[in-house]
């Protein structure tokens, strides 16, 4: 159990610092900030790249199931910057693609 | 054109100038809706080579004992990966998904051609619900929604 509180805190983690990287990237380029905000950015990406690698399981599963959290993630993220509420079909098709990650992820082999 | 204005005012080193006429130039291709959502789905396909790239450089460093070339070589490649986006039409909440989707299915393929780890039939399956989920988000018809 304490293996998968670990595993999911490790990979929100990483959407964190992903999606938080490539905000900073964003509010560079297209909301016209100064460069520290590009290699701010760069090095929370670099940071991010970091985080998958504390998973146990091989490369493909670990980024292929991080790809679910990511949705998830994503719609979090719309939801507590972009304020925008997710519609029931988001909120659906985000647990479905929860479950997916814990069938490839959690499955015991 | 009113972009370029709005880039001029911190133009690092013309790096804003150069990217914004790429955009420009890029997007001018995309004059129907099909057009778009190819540019759309080549741009997330490229965000994803970079993304995984990226990480898999850096995994290379951690893991295997690839050296710190590695992990610079990985965090470059990641830095461009955030770049990627900003190439994005501004109008892509949802496609978002979409990208979670197409990320799904090259870590798989990444891992079973760069690492040999095929994957297994959980993979498989669990894979296949992730895809499910995200047409949902991305496929439902909505009521406030035209259909084109």
């Amino acid at each position: 159990m304490n293996d998968i509180i670990i595993s999911l805190g490790l990979f929100f983690l990483a959407a964190l610092f992903e999606i938080g990287g490539g905000y900073l990237v964003w509010l560079w380029l297209r909301e016209d900030k100064k460069i520290a905000f590009g290699i701010l950015g760069g090095l929370t990406l670099a940071i991010y790249g970091i985080i998958p690698t504390f998973q146990h399981a091989n490369f493909g599963r670990v980024y292929a199931a991080y790809g679910g959290i990511f949705i998830v993630s994503s719609l979090i993220w719309g939801l507590l910057v972009d304020k925008k509420n997710p519609d029931k079909f988001e909120i659906i098709g985000a647990f479905i693609a929860l479950v997916g990650v814990f069938i490839m992820y959690y499955t015991p082999r | 054109m009113e972009q370029n204005e709005r880039y001029s005012k911190n133009d690092d080193f013309g790096i804003k100038k150069y990217l914004i006429n790429m955009k420009i130039a890029l997007e001018s291709r995309c004059v129907s809706r099909k057009q778009c959502f190819t540019y759309t789905i080549l741009l997330f396909i490229l965000a994803g080579i970079f993304e995984i790239g990226g990480g898999y450089f850096i995994w290379i460093c951690l893991r295997e004992g690839g050296g710190l070339p590695f992990a610079f070589l990985g965090a470059i490649v990641l830095f461009l990966y955030g770049i990627v986006p900003t190439f994005q039409p501004a109008d892509f909440h949802r496609i978002y998904a979409t990208y979670g989707g197409i990320f799904v299915v090259m870590s798989i393929l990444w891992g079973w051609v760069f690492e040999k780890t095929a994957p297994d039939t959980y993979d498989l399956i669990g894979a296949l619900i992730i895809l499910v989920g995200v047409s949902i988000i991305y496929y439902w018809p909505r009521k406030d929604e035209v259909n084109e």
